[in-house]
Parts: C-alpha cells; sequence; structure tokens
C-alpha cells in the first residue's frame, strides 16, 4: 500500500517526469533511457558499410540511390536505468519522532520510484543496517516497495558507513544512486559514502532532508539538557539570541560545506525541508536540481 | 567555640558537613536537569560557544531540606555534641611538690607522677563546657593564683597546666582545699595529687573530687613520717617552722631537733621541738633564730612514740640555708619602683637608688641615706648606666650599659631562637610563648655565659666571678606580675631567685644545685683518708663537717658548704592505706557523669535513626499507592546506550 500523500492526481503529475542519467549506461533490458549499446533503437546513430548478414530493411536505400553503396543505418538503443536509492536509516532520522522526517524521506523515495518504474527503470532501494529490496520492474513493483517502507527501519549496528557499503555491494550495474539523508554527520562520513558510490560507478545524487528542529532547534528542545540520538552524548543547552544566530551560522555553514565538497566529487546535491509539500520537492527542487526532467 | 553551652567531643568531623551539603547540592541539581531531550544530532549543538550561558536557578523540592537536616543530624552526632553546664567555675588544684616528680620505678618510660597528674587534668578540661571558667592552683603557690592564671577557658587553662612542672616544696594541699572552700566561690574544686588527703567534702561546693596520681607499686602501706618542709619566717626575729606531715594509724608524737653550721664548719645545737601529727595532716613546730651568723640549718625528725615505728626515715631531716634574711633589693632605675612591679616582690625590701648616687654606690655600696648592702643584697640597674659594677649579685637591664657588659645590634619584633633549658634561670620557659616587641644583643664577658639566644645575638646573659653572680638583659623584664607578658615574669622572678642564690644563702649550695668550677679542678678532702688529687691554679678542699654537710674551701679561702638535704621521692607519701573514711578516691578515669556534661550524640542519632525509618515507611507506600511503572518513564526514545 502506498501512503496517503500518493493521490491520483500525485500520481499523474509523477507520470510527467523521468529519471534523468547524467551519463548513458548500459542496460539489460529495453527500456527508455539512451543505452551507448547500438541496435534498434528508434535514435538514428550513424551509417556504416553493408556486410553480409546485415538486415536488409536497414539499408538506407536514398543513399545507395545517390552514391551506389551501399550503406547500413545504425541507431542508439534504448535500454532501462538502474536507480538505487540509499536510505539513511539511523536514529537521527526518525528524531524527534512527531516531525515525520523519515516519512517524507520514505515519500520522497516511493515517487521517485514511481516515477522510475514507469518508465520501465529498474529500482532498488536499500535501507543500510536494515533490510533491502531488489531491483524491481513494472509499475506494480511500487507497492512492493511501499510494503518495504511501511514500517520504520530498525538499524541494528551503529556503523552507518559500514552499512551503506554493504548495501551498495548489491549493485552489478551502474546507473543512478540516490543518497537520502539528513547529512548530520562528519564530512569525512560522508567522503565514506560518497566514494563507495562513485566505486560503483553511480551517477550519484544527494538529496539533504532537514527537518524543523534541524533547523531551529530552540523552538523543541529548548533549554536543559539535550542527549544525541544515535551517540547518547549530553549537552547542557541554553539557547537566547545570540544562540541561535550562531547556530544557524553553523548550520549554513554545514550545508555549504557539504555542497562543495559534493560539487568537488561532481555529485548532485539539494537541501529538501521535511516540512515542504512532497510535490514541491517533486515538480520543482528536484528537475531544477537535474535527476528528473 | 568560647562562651557556647555545647562542645564537641570530635570537632574535626564537622569538616562533613561542608562537603555532604555540596554533593547533596550537586545531586539534586543534577536530578533537577531532568531527563535529557534526545535531538536528531549535537555535532552543531557541540559547536556552540554560548550553549551553557541560560542557567536556572536551584530550586531544591521539601525532601531536599529533609536530606539535609538529616546530614546535619548524623554530622552532628557522630561529632560527639554534648552541653556542658554554662558558666561552671572550677578551681583545678595540681600538686606541684617535688614528690610528684617520682617515676614509676623499673618503668621504661619514665613517666613521673606529675605527668600523669597533668594528663588525667589535661583530659578533665577537654571535658569541660567552653563556657567554664578554671582557676589553676599550683600547690607550690601555696593557695596563690598568678594573675595569669585566673579565670581561664578550658583550652587556656590546657596550655597553662602544661607550662607547670614540680618544684622542690611541700605541697599542703589540705590547707589549700580549706582554704578554698572558705572562699566558697568555685563550684567544683578538683585536687590532682599523689597525696592521701584527709580533706573532707567541702560544704558550699557542689563537688570535691581528689584524683590521685599516685603508682599502686608505691603502697607499701607502711606507716611514715616526713619533715616535708623548711622555712624561715622573716619577723622580727627570724623564726625557722619545719612542717611534718605523717601517715600513721590515729595520730604520731614527734620531736624535731636543730642544729646550725657556722663558718667554721662546726655544728650547735639550736633546740629540740615536740609535737603531735595526725594520719594526713601536717604539723608545724616553730624555732626562733639566734643571730650567730650561722650559715645553715639542719633539721632533724625523730619518732616520739614507740608505738608508731617509722619505717622510713630517709625523709626525716633537712638543710636550710639563712638565705633571704636581711636581703633588700637595690633599685636604681628613673622609674618608681611602683611603676617597675618591685613593690610586689615579696619577702624583700626595696631601697631605690637614684640614677645620681648610682655611681657612689657602686663604689662603696653604701646609699647617700647610708644603707649599706651586704653580700645578701641584690642590685637591678634599669637602663641606667654605671662605670663600674659593684660586687653584689646585680641585674643589668639593658640601656645603657657600660663596662663589662656592653650592648651590641639592636632590633625590633625579636623572637628568642633558642633557650638554655639546662640553666635553673630559663630552664622552667617554654621558647614558643615569647615574642618581643624589642631588643638588644649582648656582649658579655667571657665568664659570663648566654642563655637566650636571638638571631640578632645572644638576649640574657648570666655568670659569676669571684663569687657574685650577675644578670645582663637586652630587653625589658619589668613588671614582672606578668599581665602583659607572663613568662617575662617568670623568668623576673627566676632571675631575682638566681640572684639571690636560691634558697641558699651566697656560699651554701642547696640540694640539686650543681657547683660549678673551672676546668682542671682539683679537689682535697680534709679530714678524709686521702686527698683526692691536687693541681691547677686554685686547689679546693672539701670536707665533712659533721650531720652529713660538706664544707668546701679553697686556696684563697674562700669556704662552701655543701647540705646535702636528702629527699628520697621514691618514698615520700608511702601510707595510702591509713587514708581515711571521710576521703572519696576516684580512680584516674575523669569521665565521671559528675562533669556535668550532657551527650547529645545519642539523642541526634536516634531522631535521625527515626527520621530514615519514616522516609523508608513513607516510601514504602507511597509505591503502594502509585500504579506500576509503564516502563516507558525516562526512556522515551533514548538510545538503548544512553537508556
Amino acid at each position: 500500500m502506498l501512503p496517503e500523500t500518493f493521490t491520483p492526481r500525485f500520481l499523474r503529475q509523477l507520470e510527467l517526469f523521468k529519471i534523468h542519467a547524467r551519463r548513458t549506461f548500459l542496460g539489460t533490458r529495453q527500456g527508455g533511457h539512451v543505452s551507448p549499446k547500438k541496435g534498434h533503437g528508434i535514435e538514428f546513430s550513424d551509417y556504416r558499410m553493408y556486410q553480409l548478414g546485415d538486415n536488409p530493411r536497414h539499408i538506407d536505400w536514398g543513399v545507395y540511390a545517390r552514391s551506389d553503396r551501399l550503406y547500413v543505418k545504425r541507431f542508439q538503443e534504448e535500454q532501462e536505468l538502474s536507480v538505487m536509492l540509499l536510505l539513511d536509516t539511523s536514529r537521527s532520522m526518525m528524531t524527534p519522532p512527531a516531525e515525520g522526517k523519515w516519512e517524507y524521506v520514505r515519500d520522497l523515495a516511493l515517487s521517485i520510484s514511481y516515477i522510475a518504474l514507469m518508465e520501465q527503470d529498474s529500482v532498488a532501494i536499500a535501507l543500510p543496517g536494515s533490510e533491502s529490496s531488489p531491483f524491481v520492474h513494472g509499475g506494480r513493483a511500487i507497492h512492493r516497495l511501499g510494503a518495504l517502507l511501511a514500517e520504520r527501519p530498525t538499524a541494528q549496528s551503529t556503523n552507518f558507513v559500514r552499512d551503506v557499503q554493504l548495501s551498495l555491494a548489491r549493485v552489478r550495474f551502474p546507473g543512478v544512486g540516490i543518497f537520502i539523508s539528513d547529512l548530520l554527520f562528519s564530512l569525512d562520513e560522508l567522503g565514506a559514502i560518497a566514494n563507495s558510490m562513485l566505486a560503483r560507478n553511480l551517477d550519484c545524487t544527494v538529496l539533504q532532508v532537514l527537518g524543523p528542529s534541524d533547523l531551529e532547534p530552540w523552538k523543541s528542545a529548548g533549554s536543559g539538557l539535550a542527549a544525541d540520538s544515535e551517540s547518547g552524548e549530553e549537552i547542557e543547552l541554553g539557547f537566547d539570541a545570540g544562540t541561535e544566530a550562531e547556530y544557524t551560522f553553523l548550520l549554513h555553514r554545514h550545508i555549504q560545506e557539504v555542497r562543495h565538497f559534493l560539487h568537488q566529487k561532481r555529485i548532485a546535491f539539494v537541501q529538501i525541508g521535511s516540512n515542504e509539500p512532497l510535490a514541491t520537492a517533486m515538480t520543482k527542487h528536484l528537475p531544477r536540481m537535474g535527476l528528473l526532467k | 567555640m568560647s562562651g557556647l553551652p555545647f562542645g564537641f567531643a570530635l570537632p574535626w568531623i564537622l569538616v562533613t558537613i561542608p562537603i555532604g551539603i555540596t554533593t547533596l547540592v550537586y545531586a539534586y541539581r543534577r536530578r533537577a536537569r531532568g531527563m535529557p531531550k534526545v535531538v536528531a544530532s549535537v555535532i552543531l549543538l557541540r559547536q556552540l560557544k554560548r550553549r551553557a550561558s541560560v542557567r536556572r536557578h536551584f530550586k531544591p523540592p521539601a525532601r531536599f531540606f529533609f536530606e539535609l537536616l538529616l546530614l546535619m543530624l548524623l554530622a552532628l552526632g557522630a561529632a560527639g555534641l554534648f552541653q556542658a553546664t554554662p558558666g561552671e567555675r572550677v578551681a583545678l588544684v595540681i600538686d606541684t611538690s617535688l614528690s610528684m616528680s617520682a617515676r614509676r620505678p623499673g618503668a621504661t618510660n619514665r613517666e613521673r607522677r606529675f605527668d600523669v597528674a597533668q594528663r588525667d587534668a589535661q583530659q578533665f578540661l577537654g571535658d569541660l563546657g567552653a563556657a567554664s571558667l578554671i582557676d589553676i592552683f599550683p600547690t607550690h603557690l601555696h593557695g596563690a593564683t598568678s594573675a595569669t592564671l585566673e579565670k581561664l577557658s578550658p583550652a587556656h587553662a590546657r596550655d597553662r597546666l602544661a607550662d607547670l612542672v614540680p618544684t622542690q616544696s611541700s605541697d599542703g594541699l589540705d590547707e589549700l582545699l580549706q582554704r578554698l572552700a572558705r572562699s566558697a566561690q568555685y563550684d567544683r574544686v578538683l585536687a590532682f595529687t599523689d597525696k592521701v588527703s584527709s580533706t573532707t567534702p567541702i560544704s558550699g561546693v557542689r563537688s570535691t573530687q581528689i584524683i590521685t596520681a599516685h603508682f599502686d607499686e608505691q603502697s607499701n602501706g607502711a606507716p611514715n613520717l616526713a619533715l616535708s618542709g623548711l622555712q624561715i619566717l622573716r619577723t622580727d626575729r627570724p623564726t625557722l617552722v619545719a612542717s611534718i606531715e605523717g601517715w600513721v594509724t590515729g595520730t604520731a608524737s614527734f620531736a624535731v631537733t636543730l642544729e646550725a653550721i657556722g663558718r667554721s664548719g662546726t655544728p650547735h645545737h639550736i633546740g629540740r621541738q615536740r609535737g603531735v601529727v595526725r594520719s594526713g595532716a601536717t604539723s608545724t613546730v616553730s624555732f626562733p633564730l639566734p643571730d650567730d651568723g650561722a650559715l645553715a640549718y639542719h633539721a632533724q625528725l625523730e619518732e616520739d612514740s614507740p608505738a608508731h615505728n617509722d619505717a622510713t626515715n630517709k625523709d626525716n631531716d633537712q638543710w636550710i640555708g639563712r638565705e633571704n634574711l636581711g636581703q633588700r633589693l637595690f633599685v636604681a632605675s628613673a622609674e618608681s619602683v611602683e611603676r617597675l612591679g618591685l613593690s610586689a616582690v615579696r619577702g624583700t625590701s626595696v631601697v631605690p637608688l637614684s640614677a645620681a648616687e648610682l655611681d657612689t654606690f657602686s663604689r662603696s655600696k653604701t646609699t647617700q641615706g647610708g644603707v649599706e648592702a651586704t653580700s645578701g643584697d641584690l642590685l637591678v640597674i634599669h637602663r641606667l648606666s654605671t662605670s663600674t659594677i659593684p660586687a653584689l649579685p646585680t641585674l643589668l637591664v639593658a640601656g645603657e650599659i657600660n663596662g663589662e657588659f656592653s650592648l651590641g645590634a639592636q632590633g625590633s619584633s625579636l623572637t628568642p631562637t633558642r633557650w638554655e633549658n639546662s640553666h635553673s634561670i630559663t630552664s622552667y620557659l617554654n621558647l614558643p610563648l615569647l615574642s618581643l616587641p624589642q631588643g638588644f644583643a649582648l656582649r658579655g664577658p667571657a665568664w659570663s655565659r648566654a642563655i637566650v639566644h636571638s638571631s640578632i645575638g645572644p638576649l640574657l646573659l648570666a655568670g659569676e666571678r669571684d663569687g657574685v653572680r650577675f644578670v645582663a638583659t637586652g630587653f625589658e623584664l619589668f613588671p614582672f606580675e606578668g599581665k602583659r607578658a607572663p613568662l617575662l615574669s617568670i623568668l623576673t622572678f627566676n632571675i631575682l631567685k638566681w640572684l639571690g642564690g636560691s634558697t641558699q644563702a651566697p656560699g651554701v649550695v642547696a640540694v640539686g644545685e650543681s657547683v660549678e668550677l673551672p676546668a682542671g679542678t682539683v679537689f682535697s678532702v680534709l679530714g678524709g683518708p686521702a686527698p683526692l688529687e691536687e693541681s691547677g691554679e686554685r686547689n679546693y678542699s672539701l670536707r665533712t663537717v659533721g650531720i652529713g654537710a660538706l664544707l668546701l674551701r679553697d686556696t684563697a679561702g674562700k669556704e662552701r658548704v655543701l647540705t646535702p638535704a636528702f629527699f628520697d621521692e621514691e618514698e615520700s607519701n608511702t601510707a595510702a592505706t591509713f587514708q581515711t573514711a571521710a576521703v572519696e578516691l576516684t580512680n584516674r578515669n575523669t569521665q565521671t557523669s559528675d562533669q556535668a556534661t550532657i551527650r547529645l550524640s545519642w539523642i541526634l542519632a536516634l531522631l535521625a535513626f527515626t527520621m530514615i525509618l519514616l522516609d523508608l515507611l513513607y516510601q514504602s507506600t507511597r509505591s503502594l499507592r502509585r500504579p506500576a511503572a509503564t516502563g516507558h518513564e525516562g526512556t522515551r526514545d533514548l538510545p538503548r546506550e544512553a537508556a
């Protein structure tokens, strides 16, 4: 079952988009994306001399009439695109529970998956540290993915980077890799994840989803003792106008560092607030950054 | 603590109160911060420089005060809080007679009776309430307390008590106790002594205790008569008074024979007196002294009733010199005698000298009024200069000292660094108590000896030249009454006593005193079987002159009579079994209920225990009234590690 957000109207909106890869990838099946493989597509590629055994239907008779030589037309083959969705399943994504940051990430992932599946692409959703789906095809597979994400995943280990690397080990064909996280960890960890994705020859995209408590923690945590959802580290908090401004500065600096870091690695990046409507993210942010077309 | 009606047996435990309060406040502050709120990540919050800028005030709950009260009660109880009787006036009599110097025979620690009594008295003072007022009566002062020993707090009394030492004197304990009874100024009278007193409980005094400090093995129970003291009264006609103490069954009659020894060394009979003494009491007999120029007197006690055999008769004879007879104090000073405090010197007449007549007096030893100083008189030169130091025992108080004693450097805020504890002037002083606002270093002749030293040099010199004693002080010694500087007053007394030959006349050495002779001195015994040895510039001869005395004579004809007055401290007061029924002897444990201290520790401990029980009861019933815990409290959204 898909979440209630996926109304027929919203689904029709999604069907207008397709996943855009900045490179061409070899696929295993016929699909809607141009493949580097020459074949029987509809997009003309080039000519070559006729050879014995070629299908006579591919002979360009107009050229033969002008040059008295037999040329065969070659076409770019269109194949499916492998889309790998990596979702951050760490506790920070579920904290605080009332904000629905994880649900937002889930809907985002299902929306992208729906677009890909409707374009005959193969989609896999990996939940590092938890279970993951195989590469699925066809529009109906969206329900399998919906069932996978129906429950909140529970990470079994605290080494998120290693879990991501284990999930990426399942990738056999290059394609598009999309990592959705709040990125509230160090650049070293992000670098390890990015390198692992690039090592799999994926066209990488990183979506950062931040909740209201991440943007303005003083409205939810207030003053007192704060504990890290993952490490349990406790710190004394006391907010005033100066502290709020300092936190805002630190957050923006962190985002800029992430953006700069990913840009150097030619990884697309966009930051989305979990309080934004999903339709806005799908119809504005992702097309603008080039993931959707 | 002074003046408070409460005291603590272990006051150092009170240190745990601030430590406990700090710990309690920390625990409550920690608890008041509540359960931590879980946030997604603290990676950015950790970088905040001002994250703890907002602090909340500490608002303890009611239980905090409950636990604080419990903590205080436990600490006070552990510290041994007790309530003392407020304003109690205590007369503490401590026996300083020479018998208190007795040591346990064969004991390794060489503890004296006085040490035992002193320790018991210190313990008693430690248990007294801080508001108590204590008067200390050393028995050698015969009922007097110096001004510095009156109305002391227990803490000060303990300090003063530590300064006392046994002296060669009789105790007169019974008379002192009766005198205290007549004064009716005290709530309690405690006597620390080795005597078996016959004192009955004193009327008007709430409590009378005799704390005995004797050693068990000494009480052999044998009857004993002792010649406990000889004293020469300075009246129109000098009189010798002999004190006799008896520990017998009932009463005993005795006889005292008095003999004198002159410069020739030949003894001659003065007289014989009879008397009766009852057990535990002191009896006296008197002898008018003829003016026959005797150097010393010898008294012999004899048993006069065959029914009582004096088992120990070693303490039955004593010597006394004709010491202070006619002694005067010539004082040369710009200050008046009253201002110097010398008018209060007992048993001595003071002859003031002006600065103008000092030089004349130094040469002729005669004042302008025609008063001639004799060898037994003392001269005090107080901050005046003289070209000649007379052949009199002289005390020079630094001012403008000429002659053999000269001034050295001057220093301010002097603290003596060393005392010559072996010298009779300074042997009873404690170094840390004396601090001088200013003083002079002294330079003396070779025959003088530095007694008190400071960093800038000797402050006190003493020495003998041709049989005459001199003392020079580099600081002000007066007033000797010691209202401002008690140690200086004791020092002054000691100096005057030393200059005056102590209890003996010049030329007579008392028992316990040593005769200091030049190096290489050789003795020959006149009348003995053989001379000892002979060499050196001056020869001394020593011979017996009958009745146990020795005569020391040098080649210049100068004589000294050695009078070994016998005193066996180990065998004195041996008749403990002859105590009278009226005397209540206590053991040495002074922790008695009679000390009017009420320990509150048990009350506090009981109160704290009750509070703990009530708290446990409250907590148990509270858990019964409340529903079972759901298991969600306090662990909401916490990661497993943190929970």
